[in-house]
């Protein structure tokens, strides 16, 4: 019954580990590859995505409602457990790697009042520090109430060429605003529009994304997310 | 509906879902709820029609969406639609989850996949609609042989060596079909 065996090519090897054919060593061998060479890493997403739409015909059924708070109570611990040590990670290396932004905001911070003695608080100073998942890069935002600004601040940002970070706010109703395009090295100053001022709220999103030069040419968000944070009353 | 307004529907649940996902990776739980309210009742089908086990499919959705929480930063809308990347993630789990279990004899798929839901769709779920139809064209244009063992291979998380023993040919043969079926299937839907 022995038949000839036809080596797969790269691109077949990535469409039967999406399809997940492969078993034992032939398996693990495409695995580790996927891990060592990023060109095949994209053929075996893409082939993902070209196959996950089989799943949709599958008729859609409502979970039981007691599935929520069992997620909702499984967060709670995964956010207690592991992730506490990476969150830890990051602020150390938030604090070592941006002492000088965290300077300058407490100097606007003390100032602050003291150069607007108004009769009423301004509204709360807020920030947002923005993370990723590998802490590769990391940005302060800081909110100015009376100059209806955001000073943004990155500590450490890689853009590749022909690319701009862009800053966008994503406030409750889930659609992200543009706040245009901010520099990769240094602070650049964002005075919003007046209009948007009610969207700037204590819990609305900061994210930045990688768009193409000049900034995404649709106005919606076109790249990865390479840092996003929540944005927190001082 | 006409195509257009399906389209602006769909673009835009893209826009938000996506949104949402950015949201969950700056670890905002009300976030979480609302990409569980928009998608929950899709990927349970899924779960279900992969496991084939009610209180399976009830486990491994809360590990899908524990899993959501925790990798929502490194989704990239660039790469892939938010609906497809949860999707995904739904699929490997109940395929992990039923390796897990020890195999049992799958039912044939055909049945399932025969049944248009013709249910009308929530916005996020036109982006579905739309990905699902595209493929479903591409994939009827297959040998029926090659793309039945596709599906299984799907849908049941069967392997090359179970595929081959349960549709009753050589094991070069079953690795043929298949990577036949897939390389049409590209062309098919790269080209089309």
């Amino acid at each position: 019954m022995a038949e000839p065996e036809i080596p797969s090519t790269p691109d077949e090897l990535a469409a039967e580990l999406a399809l997940g054919v492969l078993e034992g060593t032939e398996r693990v061998e495409a695995e580790r590859r996927m891990l060592a060479d990023p060109e095949f890493a994209r053929a075996v997403e893409a082939w993902g995505e070209r196959l996950a739409p089989m799943a949709f015909a599958v008729p859609a059924e409502a979970p039981p409602e007691t599935l929520w708070p069992r997620i909702d109570a499984a967060i709670g611990r995964a956010a207690r457990g592991g992730d506490v040590v990476v969150q830890m990670q990051r602020w150390r290396m938030l604090a070592i790697t941006s002492s000088a932004i965290a300077a300058s905001l407490a100097a606007f911070l003390v100032l602050g009042p003291v150069r607007a003695p108004a009769p009423a608080p301004q509204g709360p100073a807020m920030i947002a520090q923005l993370s990723p998942e590998d802490a590769g890069a990391v940005l302060l935002a800081a909110w100015h109430q009376d100059k209806r600004m955001f000073r943004v601040t990155p500590a450490t940002m890689a853009m590749p060429e022909d690319h701009s970070p862009e800053l966008w706010l994503i406030p409750a109703d889930g659609r992200p605003r543009s706040l245009g395009v901010i520099r990769s090295t240094g602070q650049t100053d964002i005075v919003i529009r007046a209009e948007m001022m009610p969207l700037v709220t204590g819990g609305a999103t900061l994210a930045i994304t990688i768009e193409p030069k000049g900034g995404s040419p649709t106005g919606k968000p076109t790249g990865p997310v390479i840092a996003s944070g929540k944005m927190s009353t001082i | 509906m006409d195509h257009a307004t399906r389209k602006d529907g769909a673009d835009e649940a893209r826009a938000q879902l996506t949104a949402a996902l950015a949201r969950v990776a700056a670890e905002d739980r009300a976030a979480l709820r609302d990409v569980y309210d928009r998608t929950s009742a899709k990927l349970f089908g899924i779960c279900l029609r992969i496991s084939q086990d009610r209180q399976g499919a009830e486990d491994i959705l809360q590990e899908v969406y524990v899993s959501v929480w925790k990798r929502a930063g490194s989704f990239d809308p660039k790469r892939a639609s938010p609906i497809t990347w949860l999707a995904t993630i739904a699929r490997n789990r109940a395929i992990d989850w039923k390796r897990a279990q020890g195999r049992r004899q799958a039912e044939p798929v055909e049945t399932a996949l025969q049944l248009a839901d013709d249910r009308p769709l929530a916005p996020e779920l036109l982006i579905a609609e739309e990905e699902r139809r595209r493929l479903a064209d591409c994939l009827e244009m297959l040998e029926t042989r090659h793309e039945q063992a596709i599906r299984r291979a799907f849908f049941d998380g069967l392997t090359y060596a179970e595929l081959a023993e349960r549709m009753d040919v050589p094991l070069g043969t079953m690795k043929s079909w298949i990577r036949r079926g897939l390389m049409r299937l590209k062309d098919c839907l790269d080209n089309g």
